[in-house]
């Protein structure tokens, strides 16, 4: 599982390097996700940008990184591709998260 | 009919895909099986939809069916039929009917946030996802069929598709359950 992190306006931006987010993947995405935001800013957003197709054992993963970072903080998601969108949308997981069109949306606050 | 038979479509290319019913094998089977579809189907909506029902099920497969055993094989066979398209899934794994799983089986959102559930998402994407959804326990195998309808401008069924062999759809009738 690839991701990068960056840091911008008091967010911690993941961004995931693979197209894919599926049962192959998801317990690996959880667990590298806990490492990636541990101890980092309160606020995480969470760049889809690059990711294709998720399945429901990846949307649990990313359910899994909210619970466990905690109360106090926070994942936001940003660039939802279709496909990627519409899982959240029929499972109502998009109630859940809030969701950006773009990274620059998120950074600056503006609500998908 | 023999719903068991290889359905072939064109000149002789089989329509089957096998493969072991692992998380590696199963998201590569997925993608060879969206590969065959996207000739066919060309709405990226469509599409979408198509390979998350189909994955869902095929992930199902993996997680249930050879739970206690050596991972077994799983068959993904596709028909189109008019302005529809049947995937068909097999599987050699003990009895399971999903069809139990009704539209209100989705999970509920309404509990604290370390209380929100992380599965069981699935069956209710296959739900809202396909037309209809089939089960037939055959001769020791799980039938599963997802019904997907290609609603005429996202489907480009190509001059030269023929038929050959089943061309019926398959059974409607659910098991009972």
């Amino acid at each position: 599982m690839s991701l990068s992190s960056s840091i911008a306006h008091d967010a911690h931006i993941v961004t995931v390097h693979s197209p894919r987010i599926d049962a192959a993947i998801a317990i690996q995405f959880k667990e590298d996700m806990r490492q990636e935001t541990d101890g980092t800013p309160d606020r995480v957003i969470l760049d889809l940008s690059g990711v294709d197709f998720i399945d429901s054992s990846g949307l649990g993963a990313i359910v899994a990184t909210m619970k466990h970072l905690g109360d106090g903080r926070t994942l936001d998601l940003a660039g939802l591709t279709p496909t990627v969108e519409k899982v959240f949308r029929l499972t109502g997981m998009d109630s859940i998260f809030n969701l950006f069109s773009t990274l620059e949306d998120a950074t600056s606050d503006n609500r998908a | 009919m023999n719903l068991s038979t290889p359905i072939r479509i064109g000149s002789g290319n089989a329509t089957e895909f096998s493969f072991a019913a692992s998380e590696l094998d199963a998201r590569a089977g997925i993608q060879r099986v969206m590969s065959f579809v996207g000739t066919k189907v060309t709405g990226p909506d469509l599409l979408g939809s198509i390979e998350i029902a189909l994955s869902e099920a095929v992930n199902n497969v993996v997680e249930h069916a050879y739970a206690d055993q050596q991972p077994g094989k799983v068959a993904v066979s596709c028909v189109y039929l008019a302005d529809m398209l049947y995937i068909k899934l097999r599987d050699s794994g003990p009895a399971f009917d999903p069809v139990t799983c009704q539209e209100d089986c989705a999970p509920t959102l309404d509990l604290p946030r370390d209380a929100l559930p992380e599965g069981g998402f699935g069956w209710p994407l296959i739900r809202e996802l396909t037309q209809d959804v089939t089960y037939h326990r055959v001769g020791g195998e799980n039938h599963l069929t997802l019904h997907f309808s290609l609603g005429g401008e996202d489907f480009d069924l190509g001059s030269e598709t023929v038929f050959h062999g089943d061309t019926k759809p398959p059974q409607s009738d659910h098991n009972g359950a």
